[in-house]
């Protein structure tokens, strides 16, 4: 006889978790729960990725809701001994807010998971993504069911219409619009293909859902197959997610074997096959077109818009693609109608959106919001802030490569395809990474552009050779060889690559430029005319300087500096000396007393008195590139 | 229970087969989603466990899978400051008053389970007061 | 038939054909590098680019379908200004070593950039210096001249049905080489040559033979088979020094050589 569970230990089973030791507590708690005589009653689930990925591994016990982070093997029997015995919270592993001693153990009072509205990601860490069961008893295959019995074809086109989806890939298609395209071409042979294709630095929600609920992707590709009458799919997949791959694998084995795939699915008579294939990586097979050359087993590359996908696309047949959130979203919309799923988010934005939050915050991981809500309260709210006291933000990259840098000023814009796009930046696949102010504007476009131009397929002129030269252009400034104009010329050339690039990849590549551009120009122009990188990043364009009436002389610089550049006695002022100093900035991130300054490159061979003066200024504020003539060249 | 699901999941599934997989599955969701209809917190502290917690609770677990409910949720709680009278549990069936049962023993839960939590019935004579406590 | 303008000129042209195509048919020239009206539209180099009225972008004229009503712009300055810009891209890696160039004189590149190029390029970067590879007996394979329009690579897989060139790498450093960068082994039908708007793809035998305008150029029949392809022989004082095939000579749609390898051998016996 099976004896009844009264508590489920989800351990979460996501990448993130999974590479800081999930396996190991998973092991020991299963050891320590047998050794308390309790293996009966207590139950580890391995569940999706819970979001939180910042303080992996985490937990979740239910019922008792219950939230773990950073839970180590020898923490196990501590923790067991307390909560599953005793019922007791156990502090030690609880969620502590940034900075505060009080800990939070229920899931639904940490900031981090109480301000999310799950559609999407609702069975994250609810369910064992590898059993059907726990889907199905989630509702799961509910929507297909009522498609498939009570639905016409139009008639699901029609909700998903109505509903306001758009596509969550980065475009922000309409996905009824696409559908219905689909559903109204006739031909012998149809395809449904679902990109997972993910590929933008600090973006990982689609490997996530991928990962958490495989089943709800499989159920909006069959939908989708039901919508536009097509009976074979292709979820396109980068090897790099060998977790998602095998999850999505194992949930379409069972899927053929209970028969909701294949010939005469849930009895209905309606067909659908499904296959995974593996892309090789490459971030441009992201872009439909690509993608579609990749499966055929050719070179991927780009094709020009001749046809749309949905006329001829995968081998020249009607195509329907659509990115993993969406049809991940379809179950839901279906079973709940549109009306519920437009109560979400704005007019012209409907639903919510995953968002990947990276970068320096507190709380790293996924979020899931409706799409009117602010920056603000996604990135102070939900994240928690910056994650160094000191620091300041200073700016959030939106939409990966293809996106832009906002500054603060837009922190309390909703996060709707509109209002971003207006900033300068795109909402794309959801990658948030945010900047405190110790970044360099100038190295992150640098950043972003070695990015666009290695993963450039290497067919149009613009985006191959474009790219690179603006790559070069950007290197040059930040080693201290820019020169008047390169701004201009910078600007230009972005402008002629958007215009004439065959694809996505190169019509957005120039946007991480003009963003900060927009936005940060003064910091170019200070690359370019003073030698100056303020932040310190370029080591090329700065030197460290210890401002003596700031320095306590407690050494903490001392100690912390690779090539003892740094020298001075307890309690008195310490100096650095310039011909060993690396500009490796690990002074200025280690003194408490701001007494560390960022000078401009020339500042290493100039005076003393010359370098008070500079000193003063840049603490004052006044320093800087001043319209024609520099600061620095009129000393 | 188990022998039938497998059956089910290893055959073509219909629509009304789905809704069999709902049913059977919902204990565990029950349990993780907050959608219960009794809830039982028996005290393990330090005072309970010595008192027998331990085997009042592994009698309780057995009387839920005998009983077959998907709809309990078992909790466990720290000591409740009244240790002389531990073992004890805190019942609650949904929209009604918490029940509080103290010095309990294998039988006593065995009883107080049938008539309560399934005969929907506080057994008095084991009852020691009205009311909740707050719990995590 | 379509009804559309070009540069305000009302033209017609079949259903079904590219903008590129349509301004062709009407004698309207629009540069390109990467188009070949035997293979399928690639889009690469950025140069047809036109305007058309109404649409947000200026749209690649070769992929594009010429529709009813479309108002077009081949010579704005805004096109005028994304063709310097691509052209000046092209040539800010290429070794611009035209002195020493067989394809000088008849280059594609030479001439758009003389049409429509700054002399002044904004970007100083390294050439590429990458040597030819001389690997195989008949073409030399100049991967630092090459702009990877891509033509040999399809003439080769979609007309010639050999697929002996690839594209090798990704993005900047994609180069045009046959299966591992060994020797080219295929038929020798020269396409991939006469194709190539640069000198990246040159015959060896011919290579500091002669320069292209002191060339005397006459098409006759090939004598090899009894196909009756068109050939355009070279000579100079008396000799024949090349055989090459021409776009747009020869029979119809049939290109000169439906029989793959003889011009090329026949050419090498000759000199």
């Amino acid at each position: 006889m099976e004896t009844a569970v009264r508590t489920h230990a989800m351990l979460c089973g996501g990448t993130g978790c999974m590479a800081s030791g999930t396996k190991k507590v998973k092991a020991s708690l299963e050891e320590e729960f047998r050794k308390k005589g309790i293996d009966d009653e207590a139950k580890v689930v391995l569940s999706g990725c819970n979001g939180f990925c910042a303080k992996g591994p985490v937990m979740a016990v239910y019922p008792d809701e219950t939230f773990y982070q950073d839970i180590r093997p020898e923490d196990v029997p501590g923790l067991v001994e307390e909560h599953f015995l005793k019922g007791r919270p156990y502090e030690k592993l609880a969620f502590k807010e940034h900075d505060k001693k009080i800990s939070i153990p229920s899931i639904h009072d940490i900031p981090f998971f109480k301000h999310q509205v799950l559609v999407v990601l609702k069975n994250k860490g609810i369910i064992d993504p590898e059993r059907i069961e726990d889907y199905i008893t989630m509702d799961g295959y509910k929507a297909l069911s009522r498609a498939l019995t009570l639905m016409k074809p139009e008639e699901i086109v029609k909700v998903v219409t109505d509903s306001g989806l758009r596509g969550r890939g980065g475009a922000g298609f309409p996905t009824g619009k696409k559908w219905e395209l689909g559903l109204k071409i006739k031909s012998d042979e149809k395809y449904v293909i679902c990109n997972g294709d993910e590929g933008d630095p600090g973006a990982f929600m689609d490997r996530s859902v991928m990962e958490s609920d495989p089943h709800a992707v499989i159920e909006g590709m069959i939908l989708c197959g039901v919508a536009t009458e097509s009976h074979k799919g292709y979820i396109y997949v980068r090897a790099e997610y060998p977790l998602a791959v095998k999850r999505l694998q194992i949930a379409i084995d069972q899927c053929y074997k209970s028969g909701l795939l294949g010939s005469n699915i849930l009895g209905t008579g309606f067909a659908f096959d499904l296959e995974i294939y593996q892309g090789a990586g490459a971030f441009v097979c992201g872009e439909a077109t690509a993608l579609m050359r990749s499966i055929e087993g050719k070179r991927g590359m780009p094709r020009p818009k001749l046809w749309r996908s949905a006329v001829r696309g995968l081998w020249d047949r009607p195509t329907i693609l659509n990115n993993v959130e969406t049809l991940a979203n379809i179950p839901q919309i279906i079973l709940n109608g549109a009306g519920w799923y437009r109560s979400l988010g704005t007019e012209e934005s409907a639903g919510t959106k995953v968002f990947a939050l990276t970068g320096d915050i507190n709380n790293v991981g996924l979020v899931e919001v409706p799409m009117d809500t602010t920056l603000r309260r996604i990135i102070f709210d939900i994240g928690g802030g910056i994650t160094k006291k000191k620091r300041k933000f200073k700016a959030v990259q939106l939409g990966g490569p293809s996106g832009g840098c906002i500054p603060g000023e837009f922190l309390d814009i909703p996060v709707t395809y509109e209002a971003i796009k207006q900033s300068g930046a795109i909402v794309g696949s959801g990658g948030m990474v945010v900047m405190d102010d110790s970044t360099c504007m100038v190295n992150t476009a640098k950043f972003f552009l070695d990015f666009t131009a290695d993963e450039s397929c290497g067919k149009c002129v613009p985006c191959r050779i474009g790219t690179k030269v603006m790559y070069d252009l950007l290197g040059d400034i930040c080693k201290g060889r820019g020169k008047a104009g390169d701004i201009e010329i910078l600007e230009d050339l972005s402008e002629d690559i958007i215009d004439a690039s065959l694809c996505g990849l190169g019509q957005s590549a120039p946007n991480p430029v003009l963003s900060t551009l927009k936005y940060f120009r003064r910091e170019y122009e200070m690359h370019i005319h003073d030698k100056w990188c303020p932040t310190g990043v370029c080591s090329d364009l700065s030197t460290f300087y210890i401002d003596e009436k700031l320095c306590k002389g407690c050494g903490a610089c001392l100690r912390a500096c690779p090539t003892d550049a740094v020298t001075g006695e307890k309690k008195k002022p310490h100096k650095i000396d310039q011909e060993q100093c690396l500009h490796c900035r690990t002074c200025w991130d280690t003194c408490k007393f701001d007494s560390i300054k960022i000078l401009p490159a020339t500042a290493r061979n100039a005076g003393h008195a010359e370098i008070r003066h500079l000193a003063e200024m840049v603490t004052a504020g006044s320093a800087g590139f001043r319209g024609k003539e520099s600061v620095i060249s009129s000393q | 229970m188990l022998q039938q699901k497998r059956r089910i999941i290893m055959a073509r599934l219909s629509i009304a087969d789905l809704q069999n997989v709902r049913d059977e599955n919902k204990a565990t969701f029950t349990l993780r989603k907050g959608e219960y209809k009794a809830k039982i917190v028996v005290h393990m502290g330090t005072c309970g466990i010595a008192a027998g917690a331990r085997s009042v609770m592994t009698v309780l677990m057995d009387e839920i899978a005998l009983s077959g409910r998907n709809d309990i949720v078992v909790k466990t709680s720290g000591c409740g400051g009244l240790c002389a009278r531990e073992p004890m549990a805190v019942i609650e069936l949904k929209d009604q008053t918490p029940v509080i049962y103290g010095d309990l023993n294998e039988e006593k839960m065995s009883e107080i389970f049938r008539e309560h939590i399934i005969g929907g019935k506080p057994v008095e004579k084991y009852a020691m007061a009205l009311g909740g406590e707050t719990i995590i | 038939m379509v009804k559309l303008k070009i540069n305000g000129k009302k033209i017609s042209t079949k259903k079904g054909s590219t903008i590129l195509e349509a301004a062709l048919d009407n004698g309207i020239n629009i540069p390109r590098l990467c188009h070949d009206k035997r293979l399928a539209p690639y889009g690469g180099c950025r140069l047809c680019i036109v305007e058309i009225e109404g649409r947000r972008k200026p749209e690649a004229s070769c992929a594009t379908f010429a529709t009813d009503g479309l108002n077009i712009w081949t010579d704005t300055p805004k096109v005028r200004k994304i063709r310097q810009t691509v052209l000046e891209l092209m040539l800010v890696h290429h070794p611009l070593d035209c002195p020493v160039c067989d394809k000088a004189g008849e280059c594609n590149i030479q001439d758009l950039a003389y049409e429509y190029g700054n002399p002044r390029t904004r970007f100083i970067a390294e050439k590429n210096h990458a040597l030819p590879d001389t690997k195989g007996p008949l073409v030399e394979l100049n991967s630092s001249r090459c702009i990877l329009c891509g033509k040999c690579v399809r003439i080769c897989a979609e007309h010639q049905g050999k697929g002996a060139l690839g594209l090798i790498g990704r993005g900047f450093p994609t180069v045009v080489q046959p299966a591992f960068g060994e020797a080219l082994e295929c038929d020798y039908c020269g396409q991939c040559i006469d194709v190539c708007p640069t000198g990246a793809l040159m015959s060896k035998t011919h290579k500091f033979e002669a320069r292209s305008w002191s060339l005397e150029e006459k098409d006759t029949v090939c004598p090899f088979c009894g196909c009756g392809c068109t050939l355009t022989l070279g000579s100079m004082e008396g000799k024949i020094l090349r055989s090459r095939g021409k776009e747009d000579s020869g029979k119809g749609e049939r290109r000169q050589w439906s029989k793959p390898g003889e011009p090329m051998q026949q050419g090498k016996v000759w000199y």
